[in-house]
């Protein structure tokens, strides 16, 4: 969602590649991951879709609605927040809690 | 970059149907999604031997099952809109219930137009809604027949206590014989069907006597000799 707030308009595969790229190769979404939860997010409104026909074959553009930016955004906050938290933790030692 | 020729995607989406995938948004987008990964490839390989370097790249054996996915989240979408169309329904119908039930009280004007509001949108709208509901939760016939059963009860119950209201003639008889129904006739089906089963027989004998308590004391109400 984070990916398709930054650059718009983007059809599946393009999506997972530029995952790809962003995370250096790391993280590699499947299409069994992604679709239904495309589709999932369609459905509740926080995404809309565009076709196009590329030759023969339809391809299907996603893109954020202003319900599905807010919703991004929120998603964002508590997973920074989540990571704030596990950093806390990790970086916690024994001798600065006496201390 | 390769580009596809329109024949050989004609020939991919053929190969797609072996794996009896229905949904064609699916289907296209699946489609789309190995297209794009054979043009993304620089070799010129024949279109047999890139889709089957596609089909190693994404798990053919899970496309049947993402089907099933976006099936389940369709259908799942479909449920919450349901349930919040009768929960509108149900509030909407519970004020003009309460609202009617508090004119009747007051012997204000309007009470009965309220009363019959109420009945009406729950029975129009909230009772397809219901039937949609129990027809989704794939009962046993036998289910069935008891829920259509004490359905009958109720509303016929309901009209006895809104004739009541409304000072009808026999609203009293109504209800008696609703309350007779449903012990002499509901009550005894149910609880065969539940005893048979159910593990937990003291749970099925409690409710049960549990049921028949509450229509004893329902009968209990009524002055025959009155009648």
């Amino acid at each position: 969602m984070k990916v398709l707030k930054e650059e718009g308009r983007m059809y599946g595969y393009e999506l997972t590649l530029k995952v790809k790229e962003i995370s250096e190769g790391t993280i590699q979404i499947t299409e069994g991951a992604l679709y239904p939860l495309l589709h999932a997010l369609e459905m509740s409104g926080e995404l809309t879709t565009e076709k196009e026909m590329i030759g023969k074959r339809v391809r299907k553009y996603y893109q954020l609605t202003t319900q599905g930016k807010k919703a991004t955004q929120i998603r964002i906050n508590e997973l920074e927040a989540f990571i704030q938290t596990v950093r806390i933790i990790l970086d916690w030692e024994k001798g600065q809690a006496h201390a | 970059m390769r580009r596809l020729k329109d024949a050989e995607v004609a020939w991919i989406a053929s190969q797609l149907d072996l794996y009896s995938i229905s949904d064609t948004e699916w289907k296209e987008s699946l489609l789309d999604h190995i297209c794009s990964s054979i043009e993304e490839r620089e070799e010129s390989t024949s279109i047999e031997e890139a889709f089957e370097w596609a089909k190693g790249q994404f798990l053919p054996e899970e496309w049947k099952t993402i089907e099933i996915k976006i099936k389940q989240n369709m259908e799942n979408e479909k449920m919450k809109t349901v349930l919040r169309t009768l929960g509108g329904v149900s509030i909407v119908s519970a004020i003009f219930l309460v609202t009617g039930s508090i004119l009747k009280i007051a012997h204000a004007q309007g009470a009965a137009a309220m009363l019959w509001s109420g009945i009406a949108l729950m029975g129009i709208i909230g009772g397809p809604i219901l039937g949609y509901l129990l027809f989704k939760a794939d009962q046993k016939k036998m289910d069935w027949f008891l829920m259509l059963l004490l359905t009958f009860f109720v509303v016929r119950f309901s009209y006895g206590v809104m004739a009541r209201i409304q000072h009808w003639d026999n609203a009293a008889w109504t209800m008696i014989f609703s309350i007779a129904g449903f012990v002499l006739v509901y009550l005894p089906i149910n609880f065969t069907h539940e005893w048979r089963k159910s593990e937990q027989k003291f749970q099925v004998i409690w409710k049960h006597a549990l049921m028949l308590m509450v229509c004893v004391m329902l009968f209990t109400l009524f002055d025959l000799r009155a009648m």
